[in-house]
């Protein structure tokens, strides 16, 4: 039993020793148990008396060397390769981040374009629809009070539809003047007389 | 001495078939004459430093003890190299031996 123990504390001294690469030092640990286990035993089969199997056991140790030796050996090729991953992991992401990056931008961009060629034929359907609205109370001669805002209990509907397509077109809104039997009612001078918020 | 062969011992020792670590041990020990009775676990670093380089496989099996083994053999490169090694320590020898002759 006091003899397994020495097998034992070795193997822990030497899986300590490895304890910078977990999977070597278990493959290690098994290899070498496996080997003192042979030697001691093959040492036990020369000698006759039980109690010098403790004896093969220390013999069998002492021949296979310190385990803080073996470990400084594995050191050079197991950091070696650790580093060799390590460095293989930085790279892979690394480029990863890259390529992620190289997708963002191409995915913007062909998202930009998807939506800016939809909101202009959106725009194109819009703009003379509401422009034919706008014309369609001048066209059909309506009293300007119906549509004079600013005025009392007038009709804002062809007012706000321009103000609408104004906060579509984004860019152009300050541009986009509607003109109401001679009223004005370009964004900003909407938006600030009505205290609207800003799009 | 050994130190810069034991590759080429390793090798050499495996050509005759797999074998776990142990039992090249005692090939080496034999074959040397017990001239190269060096310490039993410095083959091990190098029988995993000769499989990382594609030189040795290895593989675990179950002995009759019912202990697991990891038994190694030779791959084809190592083969190769073996003979690669051989050839360069036949002229390496050769010309010492030459060099040695000529001193005397």
């Amino acid at each position: 039993m006091h003899d397994e123990s020495l097998v034992a504390e070795y193997l822990d001294l030497l899986s300590r020793a490895l304890s910078f690469d977990p999977k070597l030092s278990r493959r290690v640990r098994d290899e070498v148990a496996d080997h003192l286990h042979e030697s001691i035993a093959s040492a036990a089969s020369h000698v006759d008396a039980v109690g010098q199997n403790r004896d093969a056991e220390r013999g069998a140790i002492g021949r296979f060397g310190s385990p803080w030796e073996l470990a400084r050996q594995y050191a050079a090729t197991s950091l070696g390769r650790q580093a060799k991953v390590a460095g293989f992991a930085v790279f892979l992401s690394v480029l990863c981040i890259f390529g992620t990056m190289r997708y963002r931008i191409a995915w913007y961009r062909a998202a930009h374009w998807v939506n800016g060629s939809r909101y202009a034929a959106l725009m194109s359907v819009i703009v003379p629809i509401a422009e034919s609205i706008s014309l369609f109370p001048m066209m059909t001669r309506r009293p300007h009070a119906h549509l004079d805002v600013f005025g009392k209990g007038g009709s804002a509907a062809p007012s706000y539809s321009c103000e609408l397509i104004a906060a579509l077109s984004f860019d152009s809104a300050s541009h986009v003047n509607c003109k109401h039997d001679g009223l004005d009612s370009s964004s900003d001078n909407r938006r600030a007389r009505f205290n609207w918020p800003a799009y | 001495m050994l130190k810069g062969h034991l590759d080429a011992v390793l090798l050499s020792v495996l050509e005759a078939g797999p074998a776990h670590g142990y039992a090249i041990i005692k090939a080496i020990r034999l074959r040397s004459d017990g001239t190269f009775d060096l310490p039993e676990g410095t083959i091990y670093p190098a029988l995993h430093r000769l499989e990382g380089l594609g030189l040795l496989a290895s593989k675990w099996e179950t002995a009759d003890s019912g202990r697991r083994r990891r038994i190694y053999s030779l791959t084809r490169l190592g083969v190769k190299t073996l003979r690669q090694r051989r050839d360069l320590w036949a002229r390496f020898s050769s010309a010492i031996a030459s060099m040695l002759e000529r001193g005397a």
